[in-house]
């Protein structure tokens, strides 16, 4: 593969760019059509936002609202502090993202690349925290938390977070995917495990990084059992639980809780969009080129 | 202090000022979490001895909780003004466990029969009238359900899914049966078969959506939407209704229960708790005992969110609801209320009931046979609650 | 070994299946003292402290009966264990909860297709359809089966309103009658992990040199060749990745039940999955002991079916 230089490569996806998009209109049609049942209860949500709630229980069902409600929006900022419970979103979001990355690729580092006694075995033993139903940790988790003294605090609500089978098993398959001799190039010019680590292999696993992330903030910002038990003043909620406080025992403003959800969604769906394009296309340039 | 309807919050703030302008030094933080997450939370919080200090409390969870010494016994509260004769005996007796009060009643529910008007011209049947009997209902029912089957309309779509309390526990105690009494379960007692049969009988025949269909659209779905005429239910509908039929209100009315061999409905309420491991039991207590004055609960009746329980401070909640004669449902609470069924643990044997009964209702087994599979069950889970 | 030995990386995690080939001894990134340790010794100290621990406490409450709050404990040996196990509804949780699974699996190799699709070299809009395919993941959960219930209801639902359409009569109502329920809700888990698949699959995509499909077009080889024999091949650890998570998260069916089908429902006592049944005792019953004797066989059925997915690895998955 390294027989061909950067040019001659560049100069031939040039010349198959032209014919290959006339040869993918199959693909954009099957693309289209599959993405269109995926997009359909995204706008319907949105619909629904903007409908009553007796709209949107009408039978049979209407999907396109007569008259657009906005005023659920702004009902939406009436009946939570969402200003508030947003920023603590926030907050609990990127201390869990950027300290779960970082145990994460390390351990995923060491699983993939370094030889140690029961390796396997420990490997294994951290997969199966994941295999036990969550709800069978919220008492446990709940008195360690608890003697720390951490209720109702931000790190109270992340703190569990932090250490991810997930995010290991991912990482570790990311760099399992690299080419050895990376390695050892960089230890024969001098680098530590760390080093190696650090400079030359994590660079290389962005794309992994990336997906480990936006699972991560998506997970914290839509969690709702762990911090909805650790929290019980209204400030120091995140917004997942206080939409969860809108719903009523007998009845639910549907209208209402879909205004609020989609507020909740829209900062994830741009920090995806403008981050899964840089992220996953900058890496075709950088390329693996060691 | 812990509570689970937003709908209720500024009935809760109105009264924690007026508590504040009595006790200004103590500060009260509240805390609310919708109906389905209260119960996990409160249980893990009572795990970890970190219980709110004031709470609400309903009936099948009360003596859950103060058998298990998680409540604080509130007899004395008397001292402050509370006293027990200012509420519905049955919301009291709900409350008491051994002998002892663990509940201030806050509000309760009982149960009619919403329906709507339109639907009953339509069909050219004549509306319902109070002291309507079994036989009455179904014969309305089932006209309009043979009037309205091609266009998907029934004469009755109500909880009969799983939910007694909107519909068999009435029946049951209706036709002189019972549910638990001295801790032995009454689901095989002749006349609780009766409470039970008559639903399938009329599921049968059609008169009454089954479980299937207002499974997948709810029977307050349907009635707002014109599908069903009638619909069983307690008086907590009556806001999200009033929310949603904005403008068209006069098209429907409500009715008391049809009588079977007597007049009977369930009825169920919330009770103010205190948690026993309370750092700060006095306070706490003061505070249950100002949210059950009579000033709290007239709060309460004017915002129209619930019944409140303290005896003549009904009028301003009835008067909330002008178009519909909401007078029925306190009228029920003080004539012929009938409390809701509880024991020590009665999650266990009430979720089963949904496994059990609705396959009966629904036909695919005899309600006899039902009827004995749930004494079983029931006796057993209470053997075991000791 | 499989081709991977051959080219003498690093295989499979198990320590004893370690291939010692030349290169990887003399070139070992291994065998590094204490680095290990710097590198895991923090998440394992969390880990130990926020799961093991509840799982060792899990293990204790199996063997006992206590009061509905944890307290007043007493040792009954496997009496909890033999419960479960006489449990007429055992079976069909389990059944429910593997066919489940099963459908979600499909989702792999179904998603595999989209994610080479989605990352053709000089595709159009490709972060638009990387967009669109991974919102689902994005919506809020309970959102999302609000609007799936919508389109399974049996009158007026968009999926039996098309079935009339092109001729089927009667066509079920799904979330209410029993049999069909499960496999609606095992459509919408299968509908919902696209997303998350297609993210994994398309980073991984990403991390195969673009060289080598350049070569393989110059050897002449076609694009269902290329995906056959470059594609498929260097995701094997992607897809090796999210079967077991699948499985894994197949096993924990639960949240998609309470929101679509829910207590009441007729087709409820047929639809119940593992994780519902320890629900069941764990938070309605107050039964401490059953539900954490349920969570340790949970624990133990995934944890046997992982041993074999990862044992079987070593015969398609590929580390470069």
């Amino acid at each position: 593969m390294s027989d061909f230089t950067t040019v001659e490569i560049a100069k031939m996806a040039k010349n198959q760019g032209h014919i290959s998009q006339r040869r993918y209109v199959p693909v954009h049609i099957i693309l289209i059509l599959g993405g269109l049942g995926m997009v359909f209860p995204f706008v319907y949500q949105i619909l629904m936002s903007l409908s009553t709630n007796l709209q949107i229980q009408a039978v049979p069902p209407q999907f396109i609202p007569k008259t657009w409600h906005w005023s659920n929006y702004s009902d939406v900022f009436a009946k939570l502090p969402f200003l508030h419970q947003f920023w603590v979103s926030i907050e609990i979001t990127v201390l869990r993202t950027v300290i779960q990355l970082i145990l994460c690729s390390m351990a995923g580092y060491a699983f993939a690349r370094m030889k140690f006694k029961g390796r396997g075995i420990l490997f294994g033993v951290l997969l199966a925290i994941l295999m036990v139903p969550g709800q069978s940790y919220l008492i446990g988790q709940y008195q360690v938390i608890q003697s720390l003294g951490l209720l109702e605090t931000p790190w109270g609500i992340v703190l569990p977070g932090f250490f991810s089978a997930f995010g290991v098993f991912l990482m570790r398959q990311g760099f399992m995917s690299l080419p050895v001799e990376l390695e050892e190039a960089a230890r024969l010019d001098g680098c530590n495990p760390w080093q190696t680590f650090w400079r030359v292999m994590l660079p290389l696993v962005t794309p992994s990084l990336f997906a480990v992330g936006i699972t991560t903030v998506l997970w914290s910002w839509n969690d709702l059992l762990w911090p909805l038990v650790v929290t019980t003043r209204e400030e120091s909620m995140p917004l997942s639980v206080g939409i969860a406080t809108l719903a009523g025992q007998h009845s639910q403003d549907y209208a209402l809780m879909m205004a609020a959800s989609t507020m909740a969604m829209a900062p994830i769906f741009i920090l995806f969009f403008s981050m899964q394009r840089r992220v996953i296309e900058g890496l075709a340039t950088s390329g693996l080129k060691g | 202090m812990a509570y689970w309807d937003k709908n209720q919050t500024p009935t809760i703030q109105t009264n924690i000022k007026s508590f504040n302008a009595k006790y200004p030094k103590i500060t009260i933080k509240t805390n609310l979490t919708a109906y389905g997450d209260y119960w996990t939370k409160l249980k893990t919080q009572a795990q970890g001895g970190e219980m709110p200090d004031v709470l609400w409390m309903n009936g099948p969870n009360i003596q859950l909780y103060s058998s298990n010494d998680m409540l604080e016994p509130l007899d004395d509260v008397t001292s402050q003004g509370v006293s027990w004769s200012d509420y519905p005996k049955a919301l009291v007796d709900l409350y008491t466990y051994n002998g002892k009060h663990y509940g201030i009643p806050k509000d309760y529910d009982t149960i009619g029969v919403f329906y709507s008007k339109e639907l009953f011209k339509q069909a050219g049947v004549e509306e319902p009238k109070a002291g309507w009997t079994w036989e009455d209902f179904h014969k309305k029912a089932k006209a309009i359900s043979d009037w309205g089957k091609s266009k998907g309309i029934y004469g009755c779509a109500t909880t009969i899914n799983g939910d007694g309390q909107g519909t068999y526990y009435n029946t049951i105690f209706q036709s002189d049966g019972y549910v638990i009494k001295d801790n032995k379960s009454g689901y095989d007692d002749p006349k609780t078969i009766v409470g039970l049969q008559c639903w399938a009988d009329w599921i049968k025949d059609g008169s009454v959506a089954s479980a299937k269909i207002v499974t997948d659209t709810k029977p307050d779905v349907m009635l707002e939407n014109g599908k069903s005429a009638m619909f069983w239910s307690g008086d907590w509908m009556a806001s999200q209704l009033a929310a949603d039929l904005k403008g068209k209100e006069d098209n429907f009315q409500v009715v008391e229960l049809p009588k079977g061999e007597k007049e009977a409905t369930v009825i169920h309420g919330l009770g103010w708790a205190v948690s026993k491991k309370s750092a700060n039991k006095a306070a706490a207590v003061a505070l249950a005992a100002h949210m059950s004055s009579k000033a709290a609960h007239q709060v309460e009746a004017k915002n129209g969110t619930a019944i409140p329980a303290f005896n003549d401070t009904q009028a301003a909640w009835v008067k909330a609801y002008p178009h519909w004669n909401m007078q029925l449902f306190v009228d029920a609470a003080t004539t012929y209320a009938v409390t809701y069924p509880v024991s020590k643990n009665t999650d266990v044997w009430a979720n089963k009931e949904a496994d059990i009964l609705v396959p009966a209702f629904d036909g695919q087994t005899t309600v006899d046979a039902a009827a004995k599979q749930m004494a079983d069950f029931m006796n057993a889970a209470l053997a075991k609650e000791k | 070994m499989s081709e991977a030995g051959a080219r003498g990386s690093v295989t499979a995690p198990s320590p004893g299946s370690v291939g010692p080939s030349g290169r990887r001894r003399r070139g070992s990134p291994t065998s590094v003292g204490a680095w290990p340790v710097a590198f895991i010794g923090l998440l394992m100290l969390g880990v130990a402290v926020f799961y093991y621990w509840p799982i060792v406490k899990n293990i204790i409450t199996s063997l006992q009966q206590t009061n509905a709050f944890g307290g007043d404990p007493q040792f009954v040996g496997f009496a909890n264990y033999r419960a479960l196990f006489s449990d007429p509804d055992l079976g069909s949780a389990i059944g429910n909860t593997l066919l489940y699974t099963v459908i979600i699996l499909v989702g792999v190799p179904l998603s595999v297709i989209i994610a080479s699709m989605i990352e053709l070299p000089g595709l159009r809009g490709k972060s638009i359809y990387r967009m669109i395919y991974f919102l689902p993941y994005l919506a809020m959960p309970m959102a999302v089966a609000q609007v799936w219930k919508i389109v399974y209801n049996g009158d007026f639902g968009l999926l039996n309103q098309f079935l009339k359409a092109v001729g089927v009569h009667n066509p079920p109502y799904w979330i209410v009658t029993p049999g069909w329920a499960i496999l609606a809700v095992s459509i919408f888990g299968l509908w919902a992990s696209i997303g998350f698949n297609v993210i994994i699959l398309s980073s991984g995509l990403k991390a195969i040199p673009r060289e080598l499909y350049e070569a393989a077009s110059i050897d002449g080889a076609t694009g269902v060749r290329q995906f056959r024999w470059i594609t498929v091949p260097l995701l094997t650890p992607s897809i090796f990745f999210l079967t077991i998570m699948t499985t894994i998260g197949g096993f924990q069916l639960f949240d998609a039940l309470f929101a679509m089908i829910g207590r009441g429902n007729p087709a409820e006592p047929k639809t119940r999955s593992l994780v519902s049944m320890f629900y069941q005792q764990a938070f309605v019953n107050s039964d401490q002991g059953g539900g954490a004797a349920t969570a340790i066989v949970i624990l133990a059925m995934v944890a046997i079916v992982t041993v074999i997915q990862f044992i079987g690895q070593k015969k398609w998955v590929n580390y470069v």
